[in-house]
């Protein structure tokens, strides 16, 4: 396309040369000058659309009509050099070009990760050949398990949690070391977050904290480490914690407030019996965002003091 | 041939410097075998405290440190005929990975009287470049620097067991594989001498665990969650050290000891000759306390731990569980002896966890007591909620004291408290339950306490068990002929 683009251009320069120094030279009126000038212009839209299908040669036809209606034979230099050299980012699609340096990275790690963590699942063997976890603590050998144990505790999510109780009975005592070890470096650093949020709650008279303290609780409670009742207990520890923000509320909050005292009163009592752990949490998670909304238009205003006790124990 | 001592103990990171299970025994076996001289050899790193825990017995002779971490200068230059720094590093390299002996055997030799170290093998121009070139091999993917230090602490650690200093011996006993075991191996092959090696948990194993909960390690992550095609990492590199340091000890011991039999499944895995391996169960002194009998007194219902306060022991679950057992038996007092001082931030956690559980007036922390026996006359049951045991002398004495206990399934623990395949008495005295479980661990407890008859029967059946199987003299007479049998 190159050369025959250049060869027509240059018979485009020359054309409009010739016609632009003959009317210098007053050959021609200017009626000629503008009739020579649609001349080209009209060949050139012609020829485009000739070659509509081509959109490189096309382009190259549309930028010599448009160059050289502007800027006369000069405008045909221009014109042949853009349509000479290629530009990589004018000449290409440039989503399709994204795509490609993007899709085989993405294939790569990222489908591999979200095929790791759907379901909760590891891969042992490579993607041919996926083995669920507890296929791994089932079935595997001793150096799958250790391996399997060790990206757990690294990488640690609440859908392990029933693997590493697999784990922790399985018939290889490393294998129940190792299992109990990562559930108590995990135990620890979750328990020790409590207590950092608990004592900041008692450093503090703010009701915020002690949300945040039910917070935490909240989140040990669904960390998948604990059993049934200790659960229950996380949940229950959150009430409290809730309940000394009531009491720590401000007046201006107080109002709003006093309208959950009956809801907390009726969630002591379930959560104190027969609701299960899952649901315990849910309900208590509930109230704890119902009460963080209701004192949220308070923050600004709110003294420190502690006015009065809005729920009741 | 004069001898410096009959028995020659090899104990890595223990006696007499740090208290705990291990220790104890090793200060049980010297005092209970008197006619014999022992020397100890204590493998240690320079930043370990060398403060004396125990009163060192007298038939103890003496004792040598061997510094990990701190070996020889050595000589700059080889003499004709001496080892080079490539053929050190080739040497370390088989030892690191896949030896069964035979290297570290002539590496050990070729060393000996050398008066070579690290000047020459591990900071000279060809030994850089022959680690690079091990690096390049073995963990390409790692990086040079960390492979350089993780090469440097197990190259100079070889080498600081190649200059120890060795006593003349009639046997080596080493209490573990290990670095331990490789010291052993080196006094077999330049002494002659018979080497035992007696393994109270399984060296591998620890480390295996040590190594794949260690996040000091430097992990390139390349495999994120897939276990299978994980490239080489340095932690692999460490785990096939400490494989092969079992391998060499097994390969060149002469007999290998441990309590019970689960290990020696361990050990044979391991590599070790199944021809050499020996079951000696642990012992304690039954002549006081069998004597112990409960206090007449009127008192609240007591739990006893006897241990170290450390994670370990999983003290936490303990106090959790004694949390919830509170809430069965709200009068319920629960004790934890041991001392606390190894890891003070651990031991603070525990205590602020007694207080945030509301324990402070149900649950104490006495330390180190200079009489048990005293606090096991008051116990009515003891718990012990380790994540790692092998056969805990702990259980093992409150079990002669006629203490039935909850213990996790850990080591031997089951066996004690069951009886093992071979023992008429069926019966358990205890229950076993799961680790870091600590409501198991409260209705364990309250089940027993909670059932005076079943208390009783348990606790008797843990006497008979501990004074007919772990008792010390049993203990003392088969080490006893096993030393003997070499000679």
């Amino acid at each position: 396309m190159n050369i025959c683009f250049i060869a027509y251009a240059a018979l485009a320069f020359y054309f409009q040369a010739d016609v632009f120094l003959a009317a210098a030279d007053q050959r021609l009126g200017v009626g000629a000058l503008l009739a020579g000038q649609a001349y080209l212009l009209t060949a050139n839209l012609l020829l485009a659309a000739l070659f509509r299908l081509r959109p490189d040669v096309c382009g190259a036809l549309l930028q010599l009509a448009l160059w050289s209606l502007i800027a006369g034979p000069f405008g045909a230099i221009v014109a042949a050099g853009l349509g000479t050299f290629r530009w990589p980012a004018a000449t290409s699609d440039f989503a399709s070009w994204l795509q490609k340096q993007v899709e085989p990275e993405r294939g790569k790690r990222l489908q591999g990760l979200r095929s790791a963590l759907r379901y909760g699942r590891l891969r042992i063997e490579g993607a041919s050949a996926v083995k669920p976890l507890s296929e791994v603590f089932l079935h595997g050998s001793q150096n799958e398990k250790l391996d399997a144990l060790n990206a757990i505790g690294r990488r640690y999510d609440p859908v392990f949690g029933t693997a590493l109780r697999l784990a922790s009975k399985d018939a290889d005592a490393s294998v129940r070391v190792l299992a109990s070890t990562v559930t108590a470096q995990l135990q620890a650093a979750a328990s020790r977050a409590v207590a950092a949020k608990r004592a900041a709650a008692y450093s503090s008279s703010a009701p915020e904290a002690w949300l945040s303290l039910a917070a935490a609780h909240l989140g040990y409670e669904a960390s998948g480490l604990l059993g049934a009742e200790q659960r229950k207990n996380e949940s229950k520890a959150a009430l409290a914690a809730i309940e000394q923000a009531l009491r720590l509320a401000s007046p201006a909050a107080a109002n709003s407030l006093s309208e959950l005292s009956e809801e907390f009163r009726e969630l002591s009592r379930v959560v104190g019996g027969q609701l299960d752990a899952r649901e315990a949490r849910e309900r208590v998670s509930d109230f704890a965002g119902t009460v963080g909304r209701a004192l949220a238009p308070q923050r600004s205003a709110a003294p420190s003091e502690p006015i009065r006790r809005v729920a009741a124990s | 041939m004069n001898y410096d001592c009959d028995i020659c103990l090899l104990i890595e990171g223990g006696y007499p410097y740090v208290l705990g299970g291990l220790a104890s025994w090793t200060d049980g076996l010297i005092r209970s075998l008197p006619a014999l001289r022992f020397h100890v050899m204590a493998l240690i790193i320079s930043s370990q405290t060398r403060e004396l825990r125990y009163n060192l017995p007298d038939n103890l002779v003496g004792l040598t440190e061997v510094v990990l971490d701190e070996s020889p200068l050595g000589n700059r230059f080889a003499p004709p005929g001496s080892i080079s720094a490539e053929r050190f590093v080739a040497d370390i390299e088989a030892i690191l990975t896949s030896d069964d002996g035979a290297a570290f055997a002539s590496l050990m030799r070729a060393l000996e009287g050398s008066q070579l170290g690290t000047r020459l093998l591990l900071e000279s121009r060809e030994a850089w470049k022959a680690m690079a070139h091990v690096n390049q091999k073995l963990l390409p993917s790692a990086p040079l620097l960390d492979f350089f230090w993780t090469w440097r602490f197990l190259a100079r650690s070889i080498l600081a067991v190649a200059a120890a200093p060795l006593p003349q011996a009639r046997v080596y006993h080493a209490v573990s594989t290990g670095y331990a075991g490789l010291l052993g191996a080196r006094a077999k092959c330049v002494t002659g001498r018979p080497f035992v090696v007696t393994e109270h948990g399984i060296y591998t194993n620890e480390r295996r665990i040590e190594i794949a909960a260690a996040d000091w390690i430097y992990e390139s992550g390349a495999s994120g969650y897939d276990a299978s095609r994980r490239s080489g990492e340095l932690r692999d590199l460490w785990l096939g050290a400490f494989s092969s340091f079992s391998r060499i000890a097994y390969q060149l011991s002469d007999t290998i000891t441990t309590q019970f039999r689960a290990n020696q499944l361990f050990q044979l895995m391991d590599g070790a000759p199944a021809n050499k391996l020996t079951l000696i169960p642990n012992g304690v002194n039954l002549d006081e306390l069998l004597s112990v009998s409960p206090s007449p007194e009127p008192r609240r219902p007591c739990v006893l731990l006897v241990g170290r306060v450390v994670p370990i022991k999983d003290i936490r679950t303990f106090i959790l569980a004694i949390a919830a057992l509170k809430r069965v038996i709200p009068e319920v007092e629960a004790l934890i002896i041991g001392p606390a001082d190894e890891d003070p931030g651990y031991a603070a956690e525990c205590r602020s966890l007694v207080e945030q559980q509301g324990l402070v007036d149900t649950l104490r922390f006495l330390g180190r007591v200079p009489d048990i026996k005293t606090y096991f006359g008051q116990a009515d049951v003891t718990a012990l909620t380790s994540i790692s045991e092998a056969q805990p002398l702990a259980l093992l004495e409150a079990g002669a004291a006629g203490l039935p206990a909850v213990t996790t399934d850990v080591g031997s623990c089951r066996e004690i408290l069951e009886g093992p395949s071979d023992d008429p008495q069926r019966e358990a005295g205890g229950i076993v339950v799961p680790a870091c479980d600590p409501q198991a661990t409260a209705d364990a407890l309250a089940k027993i306490l909670l059932d005076p008859p079943l208390k009783q029967r348990m606790g008797a059946v843990m006497r008979e068990r501990v004074s007919k199987i772990y008792n010390e003299a049993r203990s003392a007479r088969m080490y006893s002929e096993l030393y003997r049998s070499f000679a």
